[in-house]
């Protein structure tokens, strides 16, 4: 009787910790961002500096709200951008990292390219990809694969190669081949980095697409971007900046959701052990 | 199967086969106490009489028996990194009868793991032949077919425990279900059923090692590797997991092999007991435990158990 008493109390104190500390996880960074908006907004009124120069945030709300259909449409096609950019980089990053623990010769081959295509100015190398690839999708899609297919490798090859090698000893002597082991330890044991290296990516995916359409391109947040800045419109530039930052969180948040469903031993163990999420 | 007497001595039996839907049992006088033979099997006539499960015996002896796993002359050598080649395994010979308990035990660096490995077919022994039921079988072939569990407890942290004990089953084919149904048995018979669903993170040093057991139990075959399953738990949890592991023993009829280097937990599981020598690994001793099961704290501490504990000691002693 106590003791089921007990047990009920103990689950109400954890589940309230547990709404405590996620409530915290949202108000904290909320309240932050209202603090140096009210700082910026307090410069930009009291401040004597020309508002064309440095607009108050208040007014970038408005004039970016007054212009909406125009900056919907521009998400709309860089979202659409993102999407496909990040899935073959993800396709692309997954499949390399697997394939270079699988096979030492490539690992040795491959890897030291692929650090390499890391220290290529992409500011140097995507006009010329426009150039091959014309201002149609492929040549974006290059651009975004290119700036974030790295992290996924990187992570994912760190969590294969960090396999328990007792438990790969264990399912050897079950019978268990290569491919077996493959699916039923390694795999399952390197999805947590896969995903630390997925978010890294997912939030860059979103700058490479914008990037990709300052070259050229005739619709999208960075053409947006570019014109307001043409036009001396630094408001709605500024607002096409917030919007971005806010489309990257959305995504960097969703992948940690995913994240959660797809592993949620991970983050129960992480919890035990008492490890701030 | 063990069959007591009235004098507190036993033998030891095992089922062969089925007569008529009731189980035919071998008796093995090798392994029954300070009775003469010919009273071992009167009294195992009169057992029978009494009780009409059993139908039958035969005895059984070292020339007959078939040995569930045998090691003739095994040689394990290799090649350190310095170049210099390392004598690990050197003329190791014995053999495991069907049903028996048997510890090796031996200084640490003795090569008690290696000779583990390569039992299961992790590695390939340099030399010797390795038979199981009197079949000789390479490194691949063992693999599969002996049931092995190492040292740590290696479990799958995103894998419940009821998952985690059904891995092997999986390897081997035995559908979802079915596995789980096996597994969920002998999680009731070792206390774990309230914990089949809890992920390794929550669960005890004990009850990870306990799990771990449960799923190289059920894994293959009838025989079983133990390498030093029980070395990182207290003396408490290890005391209760010697009750598991006979619990696992006697309810699934494993024939079992145990590394330890503990004289204490060898003597209270095993039938036979043998003892290896270090660098390079031989064995050099055998001893027989001839005490009734189970080994209960008064039998620990009375004079046979000590007497044993002090001959293997010293055996060790001049091992080193």
């Amino acid at each position: 009787m106590t003791a089921e008493l007990y047990k009920t109390q103990h689950k109400a104190q954890l589940l309230g910790n547990r709404i405590y500390s996620v409530g915290l996880r949202v108000v904290a960074p909320a309240f932050t961002l209202l603090i140096l908006f009210a700082i910026w907004q307090g410069y930009a009124v009291w401040g004597g500096v020309n508002p064309i120069i440095l607009p108050s945030p208040i007014h970038v709300f408005q004039v970016t709200a007054e212009n909406w259909h125009n900056l919907r449409l521009a998400i709309d096609t860089t979202l659409y951008e993102t999407a496909i950019g990040f899935g073959w980089a993800l396709l692309f990053g997954a499949a390399s990292a697997m394939l270079l623990d699988l096979v030492p010769a490539l690992r040795r081959g491959l890897y030291p390219i692929f650090v390499a295509s890391q220290s290529i100015p992409i500011v140097a190398i995507a006009p010329l990809l426009q150039l091959w690839f014309g201002v149609g999708l492929s040549a974006k899609v290059i651009v975004i694969v290119l700036s974030c297919f790295f992290p996924v490798t990187v992570a994912g090859l760190d969590g294969l190669r960090a396999s328990d090698p007792d438990l790969i000893r264990l399912y050897r002597t079950f019978g268990a081949g290569r491919w077996r082991i493959f699916r039923s330890v390694r795999l399952p044991g390197a999805l947590p980095s896969f995903f630390s290296g997925i978010r890294i990516a997912i939030s860059y995916s979103v700058i490479g697409a914008i990037f990709s359409e300052y070259i050229g391109s005739t619709q999208g947040l960075g053409v947006y971007m570019l014109d307001s800045q043409h036009a001396f419109r630094i408001d709605l530039v500024i607002g096409a900046v917030l919007v971005t930052a806010l489309i990257s969180v959305a995504l960097f948040v969703s992948v940690m959701g995913i994240e959660r469903l797809a592993s949620p031993w991970f983050f129960a163990e992480r919890r035990s052990k008492g490890i701030a999420e | 199967m063990r069959c007591f007497f009235n004098n507190g001595s036993f033998a030891l039996a095992w089922k062969i086969g089925d007569v008529q839907g009731a189980p035919l049992l071998v008796w093995d006088s090798g392994v029954s106490s300070d009775l003469p033979l010919f009273q071992i099997r009167e009294a195992c006539v009169s057992l029978l009489s009494k009780n009409p499960k059993y139908i039958g015996f035969r005895e059984m002896n070292a020339e007959t028996q078939t040995y569930a796993l045998e090691a003739r002359n095994i040689y394990q050598s290799y090649q350190t990194s310095a170049g210099m080649r390392v004598n690990a395994l050197q003329s190791v010979s014995f053999g495991v009868y069907p049903g028996e308990f048997v510890s090796i035990i031996g200084p640490s660096g003795a090569g008690k793991s290696t000779l583990l490995g390569l039992l299961a077919g992790l590695e390939s022994q340099t030399s010797g032949e390795i038979f199981l039921q009197n079949r000789q079988v390479s490194a691949r072939q063992r693999l599969g077919n002996v049931g092995y569990m190492p040292q740590k407890d290696a479990l799958a942290p995103w894998r419940t425990a009821i998952d985690n004990a059904i891995a092997g089953l999986e390897v081997q084919g035995t559908p979802r279900k079915e596995a789980k149904t096996q597994a969920m048995e002998l999680f009731r018979r070792m206390g774990l059923e309230d914990f089949a669903r809890t992920y390794p993170y929550a669960l005890s040093g004990g009850m990870r090692q306990r799990v771990a057991l449960a799923r190289s139990a059920l894994a293959a075959g009838d025989l079983l590797l133990l390498d030093e399953p029980f070395g990182a738990l207290d003396a408490l949890t290890r005391s209760d997991m010697h009750k598991w592991i006979l619990e696992v023993w006697q309810s699934m009829r494993k024939t079992i092999l145990l590394v330890t280097h503990d004289i204490q937990e060898a003597l209270v599981v095993s039938d036979r007991i043998l003892v290896m020598s270090a660098r390079p690994g031989t064995m050099n001793a055998e001893l027989q435990v001839d005490l009734p099961r189970p080994r209960t704290i008064e039998i620990q501490s009375g004079r046979a158990f000590n007497a044993m504990r002090e001959q293997l000691a010293k055996k060790l002693e001049t091992t080193v």
